[in-house]
Formats: C-alpha cells, structure tokens, sequence
C-alpha cells in the first residue's frame, strides 16, 4: 500500500498501522523526509525533538502488544511554547532562548499515553502575540502555499507544518484567533477549545483569561481525535471544568446558524464570495441561515485589547533573568531586571507589556480594565440570547487571505483587525472552529480561507459536527 | 501618547527602549488606545460582572513530592548558582 501524505488523515494513518501495512519507523521517516527538504526554506520547525526514535520504538511497541489507539505513531507538531521535559520550549522569544521545559504539559502527556509521536517545536510569534510569525525572534514561517506570504499567527509553525506535510496534526494556543487564523491562513481545520475544557497546565501564558490549547488537522473527524484525547479536568489547572460538564448530545441533522449582520463589511470582496457560495452550499443541505444583528460583537476587538495586555503585563513579569531563561547581568538586581528585559523581548511583547501596564495604571483601570469587564460581560448576554435560538455564530474567519510579508507588520493595529472574527470566541470562552471554505487567486497563487463556526459553552462537539457536514457538502 | 510618557511607562514596566521603539511606540501605542477608547462610553450600567464573583477552586495540598525530586532539573534551568542556591546580585 503506497501512502500519499497530501491526504493522509489520522484515520486512514492509523487504518495502514494497524493493518501492518507500514510501520511507524516508516510514517515517522517519511514526514522527517519532508522536514529535511522544506524546513530550511519554510522555518516551520525551530527545533526537532531529541527523543524521537524512542518515541517511535515506543509507538510501535504499543501495536505489537495490542495497546495502540487511534493516535499511536500519529506524528504531531508542537508549538513552542507547550511544553515537553527535557525539550526546547522558548516561545520564539529571545529571553528564553536556550530553556528546556522541566515537565511536561498535561496535553503532551496524555498523547503521549496515546503513543503519538512528537517530532519538534513549531515557530510562532513571540510568546503567542501576532498574527502572521513576523514576530518570531527567529525568523518569519512560510506560508506553504506561496512562499512571499505569512502561514498567519501566532501558531503559524503548527498550521504550516500540517499544510506541508511536515506533521500529520499540531498542537496550537488560541488566545484571540491563534489557531484559527493560521488554520484559515494555511488551509487546515483548526479548533479553538471552550474555555477549561483543556488544560493549560505546561503551556507558557499569554492571557490567562483567554488562553486555550487546540488541535490543528487535516479534517474535523482528525480534530474530534485530538480533541477527545486532550480535553478533560485537570489538577494542576484550576480552571478546568468537571468532566461531567460536556454535553455530548448536540450532534443534529440540521442546525440553525446566525450571521452577523452589517459586522461582515470590512471582508475582503474575494473571500467574502467565497463565504457566500460556502452560505448557500450550507442552506441547500438544510441547515436554516439567518442574519442576526450582533452589535456586541464589535466590543470584541476593543476589549480584548484592553483585557489581554493587561494579562500579558502580569504574566511576562515573570521574566526576570534570575532563576531560567537568558540573563544579562547589570550592576544591580534591578538593572540585571531590566537589561535582560530588554534585549530578551522583541517590539510587540514590549507594547503589549506596555499597554498593559498603562490600562492597570492608577487613574485608567477604571476607565479601560473595569469597562473592559463590564463589556465582556455584556457580550456574553448578548450571545446566550442569540444561542437561545441558533446553534452557531457563523463568520469568515479573517478578513482577508494570508497577506506579504511586511504588508501588516509596521503598524500594529492593521494586525490586530486580523482577528476581528476571532477574539469573541476567547472573551466569551466558547468553542470556535475554522474550516477551509475554498481559496482565493492572489496573484497567480490560490490562496486558503477558512470559515468559523463559534459555538455555545461546551459544545465543542456540536462545532465539529458542523464542521464535519460542511467538509462533506 | 509623547516620549515623556512612553519613557516613563517603560520604566514603570523595568524596560528600555532602543532610540527606533522611543520614535514609534508613541503613535502605535496611541492608535491603539484610540481604538479601544470607542467602547469606554458605552453604556453598561445594570451589567453585573461576574468576573469579581468567580471563587477560587482550592485542592488538598497532599502527597508532596519527595525533597530534591526536581532540584535538579530546576538548578539547571537557573543562569547562575553557587552550590545548591540560586546567585544574584545583592538587594540591599
């Protein structure tokens, strides 16, 4: 049996695995292969794993004694900012350039249980914060669709490496559309977890608030995998929520979806075409589409950058230079602070430090944080109201296609519109998915674009369902 | 947003800023902040936040790992030691 990677799913992988049909020495090579031949040009991985011929040895032991599941010898991609004992987990920033993770992240855990085997570290932005890789102290990914345009970001590397063939799935963090996005960018289904559904125990903070850990894969039944395998409370992650909590009885024939009326006006023409003929091949399965006015859904943007910088500012503090990560020595305590600071963050995680910090200063919480949570809190009103009725909230999942390089990259707020479809899902902590919806011609290349389904609180079964029947149209 | 603030943020933040950041964090930081500025007078009175009536969840601090199972690992993650402890720079 010849095994083409371009459409090999986790199903069909795991079908030829267990068959004997090739072994997982073999798959493993095969993607290692590509690695060889594209990471150079692509930068999608930052490092490989050390341990991946144990992992291999590990996987296929699990087939010979009759303990392998549907995810064993699975090769997997992992952002770097989750991490793995003993493997490089630097976030793509320069402050911590040379850390190796001391334990392991309760999602690499539990895929490692299942025998997945995890090939290396995939690049993004810094500490998660961007949307097209450019922040990367180590250099820009590729799109691997055309080569002069960005994979999207953070979790660029993730979505990448599974477009290319350089990994059958990835892991990723979604904090305002970090999986989504370059899952859209790239061409691959990308879910963004209700909030404590995962944990996030092992995973490098960015937004406390609004951080998830999420699947990216070739299709929603891949995702449904990955998904079922990680997902679950957690000890060491207070925030995740009771097992008991999911509700798995959603799965309909036909849902009733919401769009959101006059919040489209800013999708680029082409892509918005392409979401219209995806509107219409849903309609004509039976699924009833309305358009809804949603006017909280416009807070989205404003709040999340009030909300997550204020997270970022406390959560970076920790990068001292004192007890892991790179140090620069000054002459005082507080030099050494301040020097390693500054050479260890690159642009964006200083403007985020610092819009954090000036939201939280005395005389503007009030004015910016309080708001801010008061209209979180308003938009989730809104949105159960709207879920009363309708199954999902249904939007292209960015604006436009994957963009140049340095098209965005000079000013700040253009990148930040990138997720303006994106962020509510994490305000409001409910499960969103990106679908590819088709492609866009950008000078001669077709370019992927995704479309999301957000869905209620802890549904995240009912999105890949939708997901799913969407794939199947 | 001018250089003095900018400055003076940064500070408060324990960062220095490179001559190319203290020429354009002011206006990027000010776009920004204008952005999220058109939600500050919508009205949200009658909305209750939820966020201060979240309780904190709290587990039994049982079973501790045994002494030393980690030292190791997290010693080598430090940039300097001397010994078993941790180096800095005095305080005082």
């Amino acid at each position: 049996m010849s095994i083409t990677l371009q459409t090999l799913t986790i199903t069909e992988a795991h079908k030829a695995l267990l068959a004997g049909d090739i072994t997982v020495r073999a798959l493993v090579d095969m993607y290692l292969a590509v690695i060889e031949e594209k990471n150079e040009e692509l930068n999608v991985y930052l490092t490989l794993h050390t341990d991946i011929d144990d992992q291999v040895e590990r996987a296929q032991q699990m087939f010979t004694n009759g303990t392998a599941t549907e995810l064993t010898g699975i090769p997997c991609a992992l952002k770097a900012n989750l991490m793995r004992k003993g493997q490089v987990a630097n976030a793509s920033s320069r402050i911590l350039e040379n850390y190796q993770a001391t334990y392991t992240a309760t999602v690499v855990q539990k895929l490692e249980d299942q025998g997945v085997v995890f090939l290396g570290a995939t690049n993004m932005d810094e500490f998660a914060m961007g949307s097209s890789t450019e922040n990367s102290a180590y250099g820009a990914t590729k799109n691997p669709h055309d080569v002069t345009r960005v994979p999207g970001g953070s979790s660029g590397g993730s979505a990448a490496a599974v477009s290319a063939d350089m990994a059958l799935c990835a892991l990723g963090t979604d904090t305002g559309g970090s999986i989504r996005q370059p899952a859209a960018l790239c061409g691959n289904v990308g879910l963004k977890t209700t909030y404590g559904g995962v944990s996030r125990y092992g995973a490098i903070a960015m937004g406390s608030s609004l951080d998830q850990i999420g699947p990216f894969a070739k299709n929603a039944v891949d995702a449904r995998i990955i998904w079922n395998a990680i997902r679950g409370q957690d000890e060491h992650d207070m925030t995740t929520i009771s097992n008991d909590y999911w509700d798995t009885t959603v799965n309909k024939d036909v849902y009733s979806i919401a769009i959101p009326e006059g919040f489209l006006d800013g999708v680029e023409p082409a892509v918005l075409e392409v979401f219209n003929t995806a509107v219409l091949k849903l309609e004509q399965a039976g699924h009833s589409i309305n358009r809804v006015p949603m006017p909280s859904l416009t807070y989205g943007l404003p709040v999340y950058y009030v909300v997550m910088p204020a997270e970022v500012s406390s959560n970076l503090a920790r990068y001292d230079g004192i007890r892991y990560g790179k140090q620069v020595l000054g002459d005082t305590l507080l030099d050494t602070y301040v020097k390693t600071k500054s050479q260890g963050f690159g642009a964006e995680s200083k403007r985020r430090i610092m819009l954090g910090t000036y939201v939280l200063s005395a005389g503007y919480a009030d004015k910016f944080y309080t708001q801010a949570l008061a209209l979180k809190e308003k938009m989730k009103q809104d949105l159960e109201e709207v879920y009363k009725t309708y199954d999902f909230v249904l939007t292209p999942t960015t604006p436009t296609a994957a963009f140049k390089f340095g098209e965005k990259s000079s000013d700040p707020l253009q990148m930040y519109l990138e997720d303006i479809f994106t962020v509510s899902a994490n305000i409001v902590g409910v499960p969103a998915i990106s679908v590819p919806m088709g492609t866009v011609n950008l000078d001669g290349s077709d370019m992927p674009v995704g479309m999301q389904f957000m869905g209620r609180h802890s549904e995240d079964l009912a999105v890949l369902d939708i997901a799913e029947k969407f794939e199947n149209l | 947003m001018d250089t003095k603030q900018i400055l003076h943020l940064a500070k408060l933040a324990r960062l220095e800023l490179t001559d190319q950041e203290i020429e354009t964090f002011p206006g990027q930081l000010a776009n920004v902040l204008d952005f999220v500025r058109q939600v500050e007078d919508i009205d949200v009175s009658g909305v209750e936040t939820r966020d201060f009536t979240i309780v904190n969840i709290m587990r039994e601090d049982e079973n501790p790992f045994e002494t030393g199972e980690h030292r190791e690992a997290i010693l080598d993650a430090m940039p300097e030691t001397k010994d078993e402890y941790l180096k800095t720079k005095k305080i005082l």
